[in-house]
């Protein structure tokens, strides 16, 4: 292969030369402790952080083909300069000492080194022997250009539309929620934040200390916390309301009955802007059905705040003051949540009540005052709910099953008419037990192939959907990754990966911000792109013969050229950087982004910014302008004239968004006689996801060296374990052991307990609930019985 | 000197309400003091009765103690004590330089630091002659990080506990002092020595916490602008400290001891 140090960084330094004009020096002083700068003789360039969903830009600083630092980016809106702990040490994860350097073939329990040949070979072949059979499973990590290239080698290649990404886990309810309603950002400047089962003070820090950091120069934020424990965010809370487990449905029922009861309402709003719908009986769908204000008022009628009390143990004189609060017109008001909503068999039902709160009482699409909802992943919302590589979904919010929306892709991507499968295909959950049954008893997909996220670890109830796949002959998983991890531990064929400034990048954060970087240092050993994998494999599918790989005129997929035209072979790793990939597939997928009016702009455009926020819109002046205010006529370009708000592309088709009444139904499993503890899971602040990285990252470990868990002091007391005890916590699905710890991170209620899941020796997803909503089939790891057992008893 | 190496007008302005806040403080204190010499008191905080007696408005603008049925309950790590910081910091401009951290002041700061703790760990002794030893007459100093003449009260880095002398040994009286000072048993305890600073990752990471978190949820007791000459932050404007500053070791946390994590066995590769 002979892809040598000096031809990549002669193309390394090509491909930064393209866009060279633009990129703004980046230099940045580093503060000593002195705060005299440093003088350190590094490479500083952007890159947006690798971590949560924020989006937060960092400096890279580089020294010999290594990152030595990292500083925060003063220049990047979405977070001034400032980072939290993880964002400091992000360059860290990428020298983990048993980095995954060559790919690696199972041999009984152990591997052998393969070479790259091989391994395509392998994996083409086991694609091509029943391509039906075969799933790709993706990742809110993967950059744009991956999941793209990803998307499009799936539904318009191999005709197959079983390709879903963990984001299913982790943000399916927003998008679903989102389709219903919608969302608008900006919490920086609200007079009052309520948390939803959010705790920002560790999952989303930079977001959060912008907001209470106003607190020190004198201004007024109230934080009200709904939550079922005590955390962080909490201790900065001028309101803590406990409630029980998926009263979050009834609290803003709750909101909605009083809205209505007292007449404080946004009567102006709702008229010029809502609409009312409801589930329909008997096969609803997500969608629903138009309902007029009558109907709906009676659908909320019963949701009184004695009867809300009794649902989520909020006292009813709280559900008034927040009643009161959503009245005050004058207020900002911005509700955040992320998992505690989304990770719920009601997830897009709380969505689309809380999005629904806001709504009614006016507090919309203003600085400040807005629903906001949370990401945890990168480019959740870039990759999975833009570039839709979701099993139903193609890009530009397209659907599989409509036949006009495939006609559209098809004609852009130059394919034959009806290449197209018009069947959504597995959603995440389903995909997985597919995988894990014996196909002789119905399992039909027989090869997943696993990018940049590790199923092992944070699929729920793992015993039913990863773990059964040990001793499945005919079963075989592929898994791009950058550390051994709980996936690899049962892959077939490992394939190791670059990560983060290791290559070249598009991620697109919470905010609709799209972010660009470029590849700043190499891989270790022979770890190659988890894009280049993917056109790899293609053109490997090519050569065997596969139809699909071509387009309507025989050309590849991904056929990228020069500018002079000439066809460059990008499928071979020491040709990949010949070009910006990243570049090419982003252009090619723009016209996409047009079809919703979430415009983005070109390539060359990112270089130049710390991201910008679709819609993009290009000025006569011919710069590129973004959106920060979606909906809102003062900001956003879209909003027909004369209108101040409008919903375009609403699910209505009148520009009106919607109102959803939708009833309480309590979770499908509680505690009991057997089971009396509430388990929910969930992130610390030093540890991102399943710790593969961080507990890499030495000043991370050592501050959260393992997974715990929290239990209340009563509790421990009557169950005879003290702090520090190992005790085994099970639920009639399966079972870990993690030491106790009484007065925590956080703190729950009795009754209550909470389990982190960074830890990969103690597997809290052995324990939890695959059990999901309806229309996101997201499932809920926030709420299943379990119970405490001392071992040896 | 303390507060010294911040020039900045708002501050100083700070300084000198606090101190004829303390001024009056003292006064009232003194008065209290004075009506309750001699008189015996409870322990407040171990029965209802304490609870019930806690006072609401303590002089000072301190909290409200903490029972030990609250402490059981969680509440010491609850930043209840950080909003005492949050009410001076309200009223103060937003820091308009940073403030200038001098290395030798540091180590001065650490080494008289050192000079009342018999280990890094250890409750420091109180370094003053008290007379009232009141909880009361503590607070009126300690509540809201006093400076009188060239000395600060420092800040409580932990929330307000009834009973300071449980932990903080007092001086003794100084007309025991001057008789008995020579009697000490001799003993060759060498304590742990403190860390100097909290290492850095990389360069411009942010350091870590050197020390644990146990009795320490107001960071600013010791970091703020009234807390140790040559350590206070240079962004007191900051509310989330342990957003970016890790502990080294978290005492609290049931994992401490741990050298490195825990991983799965790594593939086992062979054939070469």
């Amino acid at each position: 292969m002979g892809a040598g140090t000096d031809r990549r960084s002669f193309l390394k330094s090509a491909a930064m030369a393209a866009a060279a004009a633009a990129v703004v020096p980046a230099s940045v002083a580093l503060a000593g402790d002195d705060g005299a700068s440093v003088d350190d003789g590094l490479t500083w360039d952007k890159a947006p952080c690798r971590f949560c969903g924020t989006g937060c830009h960092v400096q890279v600083g580089v020294k010999d083909d290594r990152v030595v630092a990292i500083a925060g980016d003063p220049k990047a809106d979405v977070n001034k300069g400032l980072l939290c702990v993880k964002g400091y040490h992000v360059g860290m994860a990428l020298y983990g000492k048993d980095r995954l350097t060559e790919p690696l073939l199972r041999k009984g329990d152990g591997f052998v080194p393969i070479s790259w040949d091989e391994a395509l070979d392998i994996a083409a072949k086991r694609i091509m022997k029943a391509p039906e059979r075969f799933a790709f499973y993706g990742s809110g990590q993967w950059t744009i250009p991956e999941g793209y290239a990803a998307q499009k080698f799936m539904k318009g290649g191999l005709a197959n539309n079983h390709i879903d990404p963990n984001a299913r886990l982790c943000m399916a309810s927003a998008v679903t929620g989102f389709i219903a309603t919608y969302g608008v950002d900006e919490p920086a400047g609200c007079d009052v934040l309520i948390t939803w089962g959010n705790n920002p003070a560790e999952m989303h820090p930079v977001l959060f200390s912008r907001v209470i950091d106003r607190r020190s120069r004198g201004e007024t934020v109230k934080v009200i916390d709904i939550g079922t424990r005590r955390t962080r965010t909490t201790d900065q809370a001028d309101e803590y309301l406990e409630m029980k487990p998926h009263g979050d449905v009834a609290i803003a029922l709750g909101i909605l009955n009083r809205l209505r009861h007292h007449g404080t309402w946004d009567k102006e709003f709702v008229k010029k802007h809502c609409n009312f719908r409801a589930l329909q009986a008997g096969k609803p769908t997500l969608k629903g059905e138009a309902i007029d204000f009558d109907t709906w008022s009676e659908g909320i009628a019963k949701y009184t705040p004695e009867v809300v009390e009794e649902l989520s143990g909020i006292p009813a004189e709280k559900i008034e003051m927040l009643a009161k609060l959503f009245g005050d017109r004058k207020l900002k008001i911005t509700s955040l949540w992320c998992m505690g909503m989304n990770q719920h068999t009601m997830g897009t039902a709380v969505n689309s009540l809380v999005h629904g709160v806001h709504l009614f009482s006016g507090h919309f699409g203003k600085p400040g005052d807005a629903p906001t909802s949370l990401t945890g992943q990168p480019s959740a919302c870039g990759t999975v709910r833009e570039v839709g590589t979701l099993a139903h979904a193609l890009p530009g919010g397209r659907l599989v099953a409509k036949e006009a929306h495939r006609t559209q892709c098809e004609d852009l991507w130059n394919l034959p008419k009806g290449r197209i499968n018009g069947k959504p295909g597995y959603h995440t959950v389903k995909m997985w037990e597919q995988f894990t049954s014996p196909s002789a008893e119905g399992g039909d997909i027989d090869t997943i192939f696993v990018q940049v996220t590790n199923p092992g670890q944070t699929l729920p109830n793992l015993n039913h959907l990863f773990n059964d796949k040990k001793g499945l002959k005919e079963k075989f998983l592929i898994v791009s990754e950058v550390y051994p991890t709980a996936t690899t531990w049962l892959a077939d064929l490992i394939l190791p990966a670059s990560m983060w400034v290791e290559k070249n990048g598009v991620f697109g954060n919470s905010e609709r911000r799209t972010q660009q970087w470029f590849k700043q240092v190499n891989p270790p050993g022979d770890a190659r792109d988890d894009c280049w994998m993917t056109i790899a494999i293609a053109h490997r599918l090519m050569e065997l013969g596969h139809p699909g790989m071509k387009d309507k005129d025989g050309k590849f997929l991904f056929h990228v050229a020069d500018e002079n035209g000439k066809a460059v072979p990008v499928w071979k790793w020491e040709h990949y950087y010949d070009m910006n990939v990243d570049k090419a597939l982003v252009e090619e997928y723009r016209p996409f982004t047009r079809m919703k009016h979430k415009d983005i702009a070109p390539y060359d455009e990112y270089v130049k910014t710390r991201g910008l926020r679709w819609p993009v819109v290009e000025q006569k002046d011919g710069s590129w302008r973004e959106t920060r205010f979606r909906f809102s006529a003062f900001d956003d370009p879209y909003v027909k004239e004369g209108q101040d708000f409008e919903f375009y592309h609403s699910t209505s088709g009148d520009g009106r968004a919607q109102i959803g009444v939708h009833d309480y139904k309590p979770p499908p499993e509680m505690p009991d006689g057997e089971y009396p503890l509430w388990l929910c899971t969930g992130r610390v602040l030093e540890h991102w996801h399943t710790g593969t990285m961080t507990r890499r990252v030495a000043p991370l470990a050592r501050a959260m060296p393992t997974a715990y868990v929290e239990v209340h002091p009563e509790d421990a007391q009557a169950l005879g374990v003290s702090d520090g005890e190992v005790v085994i916590v099970e639920s009639r699905r399966g079972t870990t052991e993690l030491p106790v710890w009484t007065k925590g991170r956080g703190r729950p209620p009795e009754g209550s307990i909470f389990v982190p899941f960074f830890d990969e020796t103690r597997r809290i997803n052995d324990v939890t609930l695959h059990l999901h909503d309806p229309f996101s089939k997201q499932p809920d790891y926030k709420k299943c019985a379990a119970r405490i057992r001392k071992k040896g008893r | 000197m303390d507060a010294q190496s911040y020039t900045d007008a708002g501050l100083v302005r700070r300084r000198n309400k606090l101190i004829l806040a303390g001024a009056v403080a003292l006064a009232v204190v003194g008065y209290v003091v004075g009506l309750r010499a001699g008189v015996p008191e409870g322990s407040p905080g171990l029965t209802d009765a304490g609870r019930a007696a806690k006072p609401a408005n303590v002089p000072g603008g301190g909290l409200p103690a903490l029972t030990y049925d609250e402490v059981g309950a969680g509440a010491l790590r609850a930043d209840r004590a950080l909003q005492t910081w949050a009410a001076m910091t309200a009223t103060m401009a937003a820091p308009t330089g940073k403030p200038v951290i001098d290395e030798a002041a540091r180590g001065r700061s650490l080494d008289e630091r050192a000079s009342r703790r018999a280990y890094n760990g250890a409750p420091p002794v109180i370094p003053h002659a008290a007379h009232g030893l009141d909880d009361l007459s503590c607070l009126a100093c300690h509540g809201e990080a006093l400076k009188i003449g060239t000395r600060t009260a420092k800040n409580l880095p932990h929330p307000y506990l009834t009973n300071c002398t449980q932990c903080h040994a007092a001086a003794a009286p100084a007309f025991l002092a001057g008789e008995r000072g020579g009697m000490l048993a001799e003993s060759a305890w060498k304590g742990v020595a403190a860390p100097r600073s909290g290492p850095r990752a990389t360069p411009g990471a942010p350091p870590a916490v050197p020390h644990t978190l146990q009795m320490r949820s107001n960071c600013m007791a010791c970091h703020g602008a009234h807390g140790w000459p040559g350590m206070q932050t240079s962004h007191p404007e900051r509310r989330s400290c342990l957003q970016c500053h890790a502990p080294i070791q978290d005492g609290a946390h049931p994992g401490r001891g741990l050298s490195t994590p825990a991983f799965l066995p790594p593939p086992t590769v062979g054939g070469r």
